[in-house]
């Protein structure tokens, strides 16, 4: 315990021998781990933020039960009719902000001399409201009252193609899922915009009763979306499981947003592989620095471990020396650094960086917002630092090994 | 026994393809409690036969004896015990560790052969008291004089009850009365430890003061006396 206590005083006062160099390199630690700290902050809380926009906007949910084979064959052969048992559970789940139904199906939309095949959407208006933003987003006329079941709501790219206007009596022919034809007529009463061009220029939502008899469903649903109040992946998993204990897994299929949009996980990932491509660059440019220190450190001493040696100090202690060294300046550095990163993230989370007019197309093509924010968690504080930290140690290997084999009579020699 | 016998000692150094001998063949024995100087011009091979005989250098060809123990096959570690339980070093350039105060220079020795910490400060400042340095025990090396630094390299080298203490010219760096101070030191140390000293030197005036001089000249004994 005493020989530790002296391992680490005399590691301590050799970081500070060299006073101003050390103080350099644990300030390039320190720059360098709020820097992986905030720029870590900032990915996971743009990234929750973004998929949470674009699940809005996409009107889908961000947890969906389907009939078993619906996601990967999506056709109005596959329905369900939503058991006594489900509803009741899902109203009463308090994580729960709201449940909806749907009915979608594939169809032709005429207007005068004009059609163009869009997909339907049937929806329930009030409990609609409690999942997505498609009232916010009517940008003429009104959303559907709750008994209109001759209203339609376009989207305002689609509105163009087909040449129509508020108010324009609309055709919808469709297939039932009998195999026979389905037709009715609708009134357009409102246009809606949700910023996704693939969105505004295919759908068209109905009252889902009017659904149900164009695709001839009776009750049944295409599927159920769900909201939650804290839509994290840890709760969504927990619902989930909660579901799958609720239905006939052989029947129903429920599945999370990365599941039903495997798409958008794919851009968080590519996202998230060019920011942690930053990073790694970051990390081998400290990790120089670090190597600099120890090795200057390492390389000026070398007559005192000449010394070390011929007192009978032990060659792995001078080792475990080198190595408390870098771990101290590597310690103070990460630490210093996650406090700062963090300090910097706190901020940006009460005041996200606003990026508008700036070049986002992309991401305003995904109906998100140019705004970045910023995540603080434990996590998010600790683990960038403990690589730094954990890379400060491993770096001074090289040069602790070196000190290490150093010949007593070489190492008392030399100036 | 003798505490240490050397057996035909050779060693060639290899600086640029070149082959330098250091030492040809030298066979010495020193007993327990001598007094001891290895004179010679240099380059007549003193420091490299101290670092031979202190397990520091290995040599191209012979053997050395510590209490009749082969020094020579032993490993890195080996020797590292050997030096920390039985050998003292006191070096030219004082070489105390510049971030630890004289006490704690004395103090290390001791901490690697475990001793506790109590009785470890007891002896330190015990022995910082015998080199009259008592009150210097919590300086740093580089707030003190050479003759005070080597003071300290001396009770450092001792303090740990070595049967030898090896010093490469102790002296070379101080003036005559520092140094006269030192080897009064070191032969009052020797006598009431009973600690065999062995020193390198080319001054005629640390010559005198010893109890024993081997003379080297071109790597081979030429006298003893």
């Amino acid at each position: 315990m005493s020989s530790l206590r002296l391992l680490m005083k005399l590691a301590w006062r050799n970081v500070w021998r060299n006073r101003r160099r050390s103080l350099i390199t644990i300030a390039s630690v320190a720059f360098s781990a709020a820097i992986l700290v905030f720029t870590e902050a900032l990915l996971v809380g743009s990234h929750e933020q973004m998929v949470l926009q674009v699940l809005d906007t996409h009107g889908v949910g961000q947890l969906q039960i389907h009939a078993r084979g619906y996601q990967d064959d999506p056709t109005i052969f596959r329905s369900f009719v939503p058991s006594a048992k489900l509803l009741r559970f899902l109203k009463g789940d308090r994580e729960l902000r709201g449940f909806a139904p749907r009915v979608q199906g594939e169809g032709l939309a005429e207007v005068g001399q004009e059609s163009k095949g869009v997909m339907v959407v049937g929806i329930d208006p009030e409990l609609e409201q409690g999942v997505t933003p498609l009232a916010a987003e009517i940008v003429t006329g009104d959303y559907l009252e709750p008994n209109d079941l001759q209203g339609a709501l376009v989207g305002e790219r689609l509105l163009k193609s087909l040449k129509a206007k508020i108010g324009a009596s609309l055709a919808l022919v469709t297939q039932t899922r009998r195999g026979t034809l389905g037709a009715a007529r609708f009134q357009i009463r409102g246009i809606f915009r949700t910023g996704v061009p693939a969105l505004d220029e295919n759908l068209i939502y109905l009252n889902i009763k009017s659904t149900q008899r164009l695709f001839a469903f009776g009750d049944r649903v295409t599927m159920l979306i769900l909201k939650l109040r804290d839509p994290t992946l840890a709760k969504l998993n927990h619902l989930k499981r909660a579901l799958l204990a609720q239905v006939n897994p052989q029947k129903l299929e429920v599945l999370t947003w990365p599941e039903f949009m495997p798409e958008l996980v794919q851009f968080l990932r590519f996202d998230s592989a060019s920011g942690y491509v930053f990073l790694l660059i970051l990390l081998l440019v400290i990790a120089f620095g670090v190597l600099n220190t120890i090795l200057m450190a390492v390389l000026e001493r070398t007559r005192e471990f000449g010394v070390l040696l011929s007192l009978g100090t032990q060659p792995r202690r001078i080792f475990g020396m080198i190595l408390l060294e870098a771990l101290l300046i590597s310690l103070i550095g990460a630490t210093a650094g996650a406090l700062l990163g963090s300090g910097v993230s706190a901020y940006v989370v009460q005041h996200p960086i606003n990026l508008s007019g700036s070049s986002m197309e992309s991401f305003e093509s995904w109906g998100i917002k140019p705004l970045f924010y910023a995540k603080l968690s434990w996590g998010i504080a600790v683990y960038p630092a403990l690589i730094v930290l954990g890379l400060g140690v491993l770096i001074a290997l090289w040069p602790a090994l070196r000190a290490a084999r150093i010949e007593p009579v070489e190492a008392l020699h030399t100036r | 026994m003798s505490l240490i016998r050397t057996e035909g000692l050779e060693k060639i150094y290899r600086l640029d393809h070149v082959e330098v001998p250091a030492l040809r063949g030298v066979d010495l024995t020193i007993e327990g409690e001598e007094f001891l100087a290895i004179a010679g011009p240099s380059g007549s091979g003193k420091t490299t036969l101290l670092n031979l005989i202190g397990g520091l250098d290995r040599p191209t060809a012979g053997q050395v004896f510590l209490e009749e123990q082969e020094i020579t096959r032993l490993n890195k570690s080996r020797l590292a015990e050997l030096r920390l339980r039985k050998i003292g070093f006191v070096f030219q350039a004082y070489n105390l560790l510049p971030v630890l105060t004289a006490l704690e220079n004395v103090e290390y020795v001791m901490l690697l052969q475990g001793i506790a910490a109590g009785e470890r400060r007891q002896r330190a400042l015990a022995i910082l008291g015998e080199v009259g340095l008592a009150e210097y025990a919590n300086r740093f090396p580089n707030l003190m004089s050479g003759g005070q630094q080597q003071r300290v390299a001396v009770a450092r080298a001792i303090v740990a009850q070595p049967k030898l203490v090896l010093a490469d010219e102790p002296t070379a760096n101080l003036d005559s009365t520092a140094s006269s101070e030192l080897l009064d030191l070191m032969r009052q140390l020797n006598r009431d430890h009973g600690v065999t000293f062995v020193f390198s030197t080319h001054d005629p005036l640390v010559m005198e003061r010893a109890e024993r001089l081997v003379r080297l000249r071109d790597g081979k004994v030429f006298g003893d006396e």
